[in-house]
């Protein structure tokens, strides 16, 4: 791209143009807008019983572009205007992406883990896989290319922890296939994650756009995946054992928020996955620290108004223009059907080999199906990533976002299935 | 520059895409914040408000000071002036957070019992600040429209500083309520001045006369009330949901968003955001029959707010601008004299309406603070003397300065204050 401005000069003088069209009171209009959506979706998802996240996504659906351009009054000054301001607020969603995989790191309590013995990891590894291997086959022998098909299948890996704990909460379940169930819905979004990081630069590779296949384009990533890890464990180590030594929430809260977003702010320098590094910063503040640092609540406060914004967004950038195409439609039904066939079929395969109790092996599988916000994070990261094939990463973002909008609302419904017939849940 | 004005927003997207402006936005981000997490760790220990801390910081990353670094060249502290401005609009969101605070400190009861002193107090002060400035000014010198203008920006009060320090240390009592109210009321008188003034000195400038004085009050009437309107609108509406929901997620949200939207629709109407706020938070305190338990959340939520807004409050001094011997006088002249305005004024009229002895005594150590309002008011002047670049350029700078010093000594005595008046909950003297 050809670039006119670069000059200090010019800088100042683009300053002075965001003055001009007061871009600050822009903002906070857009983020007032955003917030109201949020205050109809809380609504709507407790009077129709759905996972906020679904909500959001709904009303962000609502606002997305191909919707907005069919009421007539609305000017396209105003989409210039709405693209602008997202895009300039971009950093707002990598913040908030990062806090997203730290929640999901910080849930992983090697802890409990031990208490539930081996069988979680089988039966994450075997579902998880399975999820990933059948979709990303299905796809691919429908027709789609292999990078897509790639990166689909790393998605599908991951399922929804937010509503799987919804639903327990709502039937006040115990048991062992409750806690199982916990372990493997935080287990495989952890599992997505590490498989997505290793599995971009091969998909990379076959854009065409990366180094051919050698073995340095294998190791590149694991040295990557690894430096990740490194920078979140040690910023987690020091997090932890500082937060451990004080109590003032003042303190608290500002090393857990310098901890997230200079984690992420570091791997964005050296080129590695934010998204790894966040993950391995709420594991060492989980699993590091020798007693209950009391962050979680703070935590929640402060994510809620940033996921919010998040998923509306998300919801915002699906584009039903993109949708109607066969191709589309097909890729997406056989992606939504393969990922629930091959998660469900990993899980019995699990449940034959592992020692887990027999309501848990029964029943396991029907829990698996939701798919919720790594799915959407992942998803808006290809958007990101691989600008160079805009069209493909817009129709992987298009069809995860339409299923995950689709399992989170029927994936529920199994799940409560699968506790209320496994006698764990209590009425 | 005309030029760059007729750009698309389509064309800048680009370039911001381009230049990668959002990972910069989230290096800055996590640099403030690393910066903001030892500030914490210092204040605490040598016990100082955390807001002197964040405002001092701010300064020291102020773009003149950073560009003295030896590897920062031109091209580097330009982008950096730039990617900081891009984070204006966290100002306003921490102030709307700010002003429901004030606004949810004031029960009926308290206006009841303090509601004469609040108002004589808000009135004198804010009168006061005006007319000892401006004679001031216009003693060493300067044209009356001057002196006129710099006495207006002198009457209004930053109330976030001041709020920021009673929220640290527990603050509680007479002296507590009364700054609380006073500093938010300041908002209003402090925009009836300005209004009132800013005519009167352009036409000295220009030398015609004949002002219409029902216009120039209707505006910021409109203004006030429009704003307690809409905020006792939305804080009645804000407590109906907060008291029918009763889990976490929905009862943020319902805050977030209330008091985003206030500001958001007042801006767009032109009313005070700062007032419509107050209000939400006084309706929502008075309005609701039971306690609503949200403060703990406001807190665990204001603590990056504030952290970010009173860095970037630090960081608009500008350094480079004011090397001259007259500058510095009157920057001297205008700080000084707006103090003895403001004290002298908020304890006169705390005798005359016979406050409790501790207002009497402390109230004015409260009022110093000068920030954001009173630079976008600098801001607009400067602009309204376009054609007179050194008139606004001298009234701008001085409240660069000014405003940057007042936000680091302001808390430091509001501190004293409270401590000394014995309504500080936390126990200061060990850790």
């Amino acid at each position: 791209m050809e670039n006119s401005f670069e000059s200090a000069f010019e800088l100042h003088n683009l300053q002075e143009w965001f003055h001009v069209y007061d871009l600050q009171t822009k903002e906070i209009y857009l983020l007032a807008f955003f917030l109201v959506l949020a205050m109809l979706a809380i609504i709507v998802s407790k009077k129709y019983n759905l996972p906020i996240v679904v909500g959001y996504v709904l009303f962000g659906i609502v606002i997305s572009p191909d919707i907005l351009n069919l009421i007539p009054f609305l000017e396209s000054e105003f989409h210039s205007w709405y693209e602008f301001l997202i895009i300039k607020l971009d950093y707002i969603t990598q913040i908030a992406l990062a806090f997203i995989v730290f929640t999901i790191g910080s849930e992983l309590s090697l802890r409990t883990f031990r208490r539930l013995g081996k069988s979680i990891y089988l039966i994450t590894i075997l579902e998880a896989l399975g999820g990933a291997v059948i979709s990303a086959l299905a796809v691919y022998l429908v027709g789609a290319p292999i990078y897509m098909a790639l990166l689909l299948g790393a998605i599908a890996a991951a399922s929804a922890p937010a509503s799987t704990i919804m639903v327990l909460k709502e039937y006040n379940a115990e048991g062992p296939l409750s806690s199982t169930l916990m372990a493997v819905v935080g287990l495989d979004n952890t599992l997505a994650l590490i498989l997505f990081a290793l599995i971009s630069p091969v998909a990379m590779m076959f854009i065409g756009t990366g180094e051919a296949l050698s073995f340095q384009l294998l190791l590149t990533p694991v040295v990557e995946i690894s430096a990740a890890i490194l920078i979140g464990l040690v910023i987690g180590y020091l997090t932890q054992h500082y937060i451990s030594m004080v109590d003032d929430k003042t303190k608290k809260v500002v090393a857990m928020l310098t901890s997230v977003v200079l984690s992420s702010a570091l791997s964005l320098v050296f080129g590695l996955s934010s998204l790894i590094a966040n993950l391995a910063l709420g594991f060492a503040i989980r699993n590091f620290a020798e007693k209950n640092l009391e962050i979680s609540e703070y935590l929640d406060t402060l994510t809620i108004p940033l996921y919010a914004m998040f998923f509306i967004f998300a919801g915002a950038e699906i584009r039903f223009s993109q949708m109607g195409s066969t191709v589309f439609l097909i890729t997406a039904l056989v992606f939504l059907i393969s990922r629930i066939i091959g998660k469900y079929g990993g899980a019995i395969l699990a449940g034959r080999f592992s020692d887990a109790a027999p309501v848990v092996k029964k029943y396991i599988g029907l829990g698996l199906f939701p798919q919720g916000g790594v799915a959407i994070a992942l998803a808006f990261s290809v958007q990101k990533q691989f600008t160079q094939i805009p069209d493909a990463s817009l129709m992987i973002f298009n069809m995860v976002i339409l299923t995950a909008a689709l399992t989170e609302i029927f994936g529920p419904l199994f799940t409560k299935e699968a506790v209320i017939r496994s006698g764990e849940a209590e009425e | 520059m005309n030029e760059l004005i007729n750009f698309s927003a389509h064309e800048v997207e680009n370039w911001l895409v381009f230049n990668n402006i959002a990972d910069k936005e989230l290096y800055l981000i996590s640099f403030f914040l690393l910066f903001a997490f030892l500030v914490v760790l210092l204040a605490k220990k040598y016990r100082i408000p955390i807001v002197v801390g964040y405002v001092f910081l701010g300064i020291l990353l102020s773009p003149d000071i950073i560009s003295i670094f030896p590897r920062i060249d031109q091209e580097m502290s330009n982008m950096y002036t730039f990617v900081l401005a891009n984070l204006d609009y966290v100002t306003n969101i921490a102030l709307a957070f700010i002003a429901f605070t004030i606004g949810s400190e004031l029960s009926i009861k308290t206006i009841k019992r303090l509601g004469k002193s609040i108002f004589s107090i808000a009135i004198m002060e804010s009168a006061a600040a005006f007319l000892v400035v401006t004679a001031a000014v216009y003693m060493i010198g300067r044209p009356l429209y001057m002196a006129l203008l710099f006495g207006a920006i002198a009457s209004a009060t930053a109330p976030a500083a001041t709020v920021m320090v009673l929220k640290e240390y527990n603050a509680e009592g007479p002296l507590t309520s009364t700054i609380m109210a006073v500093v938010g009321l300041d908002d209003a008188f402090a925009l009836i001045i300005f209004s009132l003034i800013s005519p009167i000195a352009y036409s000295q400038y220009k030398g015609e006369g004949a002002i219409n004085f029902s216009e120039v009050l209707v505006l910021p009437l409109i203004e006030i009330f429009g704003a307690i309107i809409l905020g006792l609108l939305f804080g009645y509406a804000a407590q109906y949901l907060l008291i029918k929901f009763n889990e976490k997620t929905r009862k943020i949200l319902t805050i977030v968003t209330t008091i985003t939207l206030s500001s958001s629709v007042s801006i767009f109407f032109g009313f005070s955001a700062l007032i419509a706020n107050m209000s939400v938070g006084f309706a929502v305190r008075n309005f609701a029959k039971k306690n609503l338990q949200i403060s703990e959340e406001i807190d665990t939520l204001t603590i990056p707010l504030y952290a970010m807004f009173f860095i970037i409050a630090g960081t608009e001094i500008r350094f480079s601008e004011m090397g001259s011997l007259s500058f510095l006088l009157i920057a001297f002249i205008y700080l000084t004299a707006r103090i003895i305005g403001k004290v002298g004024g908020s304890t006169l009229a705390a005798r005359i309406s016979g406050a409790p002895e501790a207002v009497k005594k402390y109230i004015g150590l409260g009022l110093l603070p000068q920030s954001g309002v009173a630079i976008a008011l600098a801001y607009s002047v400067q602009q309204q003397y376009a054609q007179d670049p050194e008139v606004g350029l001298l009234i701008f700078n001085t409240l660069l300065l000014t405003a940057a010093m007042t936000e680091v000594f302001g808390p430091l005595l509001t501190k004293y204050a409270v401590v000394n008046a014995g309504e500080s909950q936390m126990d200061t003297n060990h850790h």
